[in-house]
């Protein structure tokens, strides 16, 4: 049961906070951004949001790839210090640039999988 | 008619860092070969956690090798105590090994058609460890014999005490790579990729996963 000073402070707890809302926030706030938004070419809207994030457009346009696998892609590039929006167009070239892309770190021939052998063995 | 999806595939490291050095490693035609068909949609490789913890280590071994054959003959074991404790040496390989690692970092997170990773978070059960103590007690591992080989220069060696030029090396695939190869079964792929050899002799009874090991 609510006594009878409790429901008072209620009452009255409940007109301050709506007087202070109101003059806060009023009802025709949003309605600037309301009516922008009607003249926003749908177009525009679009582009504004796929370049946004470049890795962000991928979620969207490739439904394979999963909103975790997009979260470690950022994950993995901010922990070696990479702009998390790789460069413009590297998607599909990547895969062909991966090939001998630290090729410079030897001037003789290797043989990475003996080594990796050895690092396992040891 | 639309393309079918492509197969989940798990490279090993040696595969990765292979077509990462390009023609640079003895064996990059085999790695060359099955990143064709990645490209070409049949593959889409899934690259956990493990294998670039492993590919990071390579690149330091690597580079740190590389330094060491670089330097200039005759030196002795002071003068190279005194190199590798020198902050030169230690700052050239950790630039170079973390640039060429954010290199490839750089390559594969950028390609989401052709990459996925493991994802964050990811729990691994201790029936792992058992099942890969089960499976190294049901292997026998060979012998090799190698000559002793200066790492400098590749030229064979003889004790000077014992008189002996070569050594009996115990060789079987070990518990990294059984991790690689549940890891792999546990990410859902099909097939386990490497170029190294001793994955053939893993008694896997259940075949929860193909191993392909390629080689010329």
């Amino acid at each position: 049961m609510i006594s009878e000073p409790q429901r008072l402070f209620s009452s009255l707890w409940s007109s301050i906070r709506e007087s202070v809302t109101s003059a806060l926030f009023p009802s025709n706030l949003l309605h600037p951004i309301e009516t922008i938004s009607l003249y926003i070419p749908a177009k525009l809207e679009e582009n504004v949001a796929l370049k946004a994030d470049v890795l962000l457009k991928q979620t969207i346009l490739r439904p394979i790839m999963e909103p975790k696998d997009h979260y470690q892609r950022l994950y993995l590039r901010s922990l070696v210090g990479l702009p998390t929006i790789p460069k413009a167009g590297a998607d599909l070239a990547s895969v062909r640039d991966l090939k001998g892309c630290i090729s410079w770190v030897s001037k003789s021939k290797i043989d990475v999988t003996e080594l990796i052998r050895e690092i396992r063995d040891s | 008619m639309a393309n079918p999806e492509p197969i989940i595939i798990y490279p090993d490291t040696n595969i990765l860092v292979s077509y990462s050095l390009g023609e640079k490693d003895k064996n990059f035609e085999l790695a060359e070969r099955l990143f064709q068909d990645v490209e070409n949609g049949k593959y889409r490789m899934i690259i956990s956690n493990f294998a670039l913890m492993e590919t990071l280590h390579a690149l330091r071994a690597i580079i740190t090798r590389i330094k060491y054959q670089e330097l200039e003959d005759r030196l002795s074991q002071r003068d190279l105590i005194e190199i590798a404790n020198s902050e030169e040496f230690t700052n050239v390989v950790n630039e170079e090994s973390m640039k060429a690692f954010k290199t490839i970092i750089d390559k594969i997170t950028s390609d989401s058609q052709h990459f996925s990773f493991e994802p964050n978070g990811m729990a691994y059960s201790g029936e792992m460890f058992s099942r890969g103590l089960q499976l190294l007690l049901a292997t026998k591992g060979s012998f090799r014999v190698y000559r002793f080989r200066c790492q400098k220069c590749d030229s064979f060696l003889r004790c000077s005490n014992c008189n002996v030029n070569s050594e009996i090396v115990y060789k079987e695939a070990n518990a990294p790579d059984l991790i690689h190869l549940f890891i792999s079964e546990l990410l859902q792929c099909k097939t386990f990729f490497t170029m190294d050899k001793y994955f053939a002799s893993i008694p896997l009874k259940d075949q929860r996963i193909k191993v392909e090991v390629l080689a010329k």
